[in-house]
């Protein structure tokens, strides 16, 4: 189309590059909206990950000015959470490469999945540390699916992994609970899906 | 007379969860609990106040015309 009249009658920097997609005003309002309401779950989802609440704030404040960023890359009607899931997981694996947020933690927090937890029920502080003592992939896997409510497609997005090793993360993070919380052998393995 | 009945209520309610698990298995009853206490552990987070940078963050873009 470079030769049409058309484009011809463009300013030259809307030729020079492919021009993302606009969003409308109203659109961009409704967006930044959506985008507050799910400030807790991005917090909760980005402690998950970090096991440490002032990284965790900070991978929060680096997904919002980075969907901001990219907005315009964002499809309406699609799911928003899983892609802001995905800014913030991709955010997360690259400070960890770039070895920007070493790997310091408390040992006492390391046993939760979310620290800082206040815990006086006493299944609940269990279930915290049967959490902690998952491997991060598992735990991670948990958190998408069973407490974020995501669909297993959109979690293996988000994991950038097959829907397959969504699967297999949740039945063996499944069976290992069951194993810390209720006792049951490793072995017994009846209804994993 | 009433209070019988009155109490024959919850034994109803206890007896149709008792059908319902042994209908659903142990191990499925687990889940659904491991589940709900999950959803409880991480919901503290969610009812923490929204730091005010983050909503900076938002108020600039919204003051700013969109671009996008």
């Amino acid at each position: 189309m470079s030769g049409s009249p058309e484009a011809a009658a463009e300013p030259l920097e809307t030729l020079q590059a492919p021009q993302p997609r606009r969003h409308g005003e109203e659109t961009q309002r409704k967006l930044l909206q959506e985008l507050e309401q799910l400030i807790p779950r991005l917090r909760r989802y980005a402690r998950s990950l970090t096991r440490d609440e002032t990284r965790a704030d900070d991978l929060v404040q680096d997904t919002l000015i980075r969907a901001i960023d990219k907005l315009h890359l964002f499809e309406p009607g699609t799911n928003l959470v899983a892609w802001l899931f995905t800014i913030m997981r991709n955010i997360h694996i690259n400070a960890l490469r770039s070895a920007k947020w070493e790997r310091e933690q408390d040992p006492a927090d390391l046993e939760l999945p979310v620290p800082g937890l206040q815990l006086s029920n006493l299944a609940l502080r269990d279930l915290a540390r049967a959490m902690g003592a998952l491997p991060d992939d598992q735990r991670e896997t948990v958190l998408l699916v069973a407490v974020e409510g995501l669909a297993y497609q959109d979690a293996a997005e988000i994991m950038s992994v097959p829907i397959g090793t969504v699967r297999s993360r949740l039945s063996r993070a499944r069976s290992r609970l069951r194993q810390l919380m209720y006792g049951e052998a490793e072995g017994e393995r009846g209804d994993e899906g | 007379m009433k209070d019988s009945n009155e109490a024959k209520a919850p034994m109803a309610e206890q007896a149709e969860d008792k059908k319902a698990e042994r209908k659903m298995g142990p191990r499925r009853k687990q889940d659904d609990t491991l589940v709900r206490d999950l959803r409880e552990l991480y919901s503290p987070v969610l009812e923490e106040p929204v730091p005010q940078e983050f909503l900076e963050i938002l108020r600039r873009k919204r003051t700013v015309p969109s671009k996008t």
